[in-house]
């Protein structure tokens, strides 16, 4: 499996002031159908999403997005950050793997150790910005 | 095969560049039609799918934040690859973004390549 398509998971979710007629209805339809209410929300939405401009864009941004925020997430209550070294941090599969003076030997290392999405932070990590130009 | 050329009439002399992107961790590769934009800072620019076709997300750096000429504030993704000009090879940084429809090579580029845009006739002004 894809490591793109490892993210499915399923959440509880509360909708305030909700129209009550179409939540009836829905209801309706989904004990004539022996579906569940979330099923039918499920298709609606996904065939809303599917209908937007860059459905797919946002799709697999959203997915590179989660594996990044818990690769970030690791790094950031990790110890090695808040140390004031200088050298590269490997961080993949939400856990972080090490530090290493030389760029080369962290390309080494995560050729052998990362399976999917990899972080690697110059130490001290600092926030940067760039020129963009003209949006494109 | 042309590596660099001006395209013309509406484009004014729109200069583009033809490089191979390589991921130096899969080795995965593609040959991109880029726009030479002096006013991006960066190295590379590429479309999100483009990005994750070379597998680029296998090894980022923490995103950084592009600011515009508007003043708009985006956040990029970024990692490392190797870029092939023309035989020649350098390491550059590849950033990706939403909503990018053309590929543009930055300034990041024409400096380690000592590279300059030079329009293709003679300068009408003195300047």
């Amino acid at each position: 499996m894809n490591w793109l398509d490892q993210y499915k998971k399923k959440r509880t979710i509360a909708i305030k002031n909700f129209d009550e007629e179409i939540y009836r209805l829905v209801k309706t339809f989904a004990s004539l159908e022996g579906r569940t209410v979330s099923s039918i929300f499920e298709e609606a939405v996904k065939e809303w999403l599917s209908r937007r401009r860059n459905y797919e864009e946002i799709l697999l941004w959203n997915k590179l997005e989660k594996a990044y925020e818990e690769n970030m997430h690791a790094l950031m209550k990790s110890i090695i950050i808040k140390r004031k070294e200088k050298g590269y941090v490997l961080v993949c599969n939400g856990k972080v793997i090490g530090t290493y003076n030389k760029y080369e030997e962290l390309i080494e290392e995560a050729r052998k150790k990362c399976k999917g999405p990899g972080l690697i932070v110059k130490i001290p990590y600092e926030e940067e910005s760039i020129d963009l130009g003209l949006p494109w | 095969m042309t590596k660099t050329y001006f395209r013309d009439k509406e484009r004014n002399y729109e200069p583009i560049i033809k490089a191979t992107i390589i991921n130096p961790i899969n080795k995965k590769s593609a040959e991109i039609e880029m726009v030479i934009d002096t006013g991006f800072q960066g190295g590379v620019l590429i479309p999100l799918k483009t990005y994750a076709e070379l597998g680029l997300y296998l090894l980022e750096e923490p995103k950084i934040m592009g600011i515009t000429a508007t003043g708009t504030r985006i956040e990029l993704r970024r990692a490392k690859a190797i870029l092939e000009i023309n035989g020649y090879t350098i390491d550059c940084t590849v950033y990706t973004t939403i909503g990018v429809t053309r590929s543009l090579l930055g300034r990041e580029v024409l400096k380690t390549l000592g590279l300059c845009y030079k329009p293709p006739e003679k300068l009408l002004v003195n300047i």
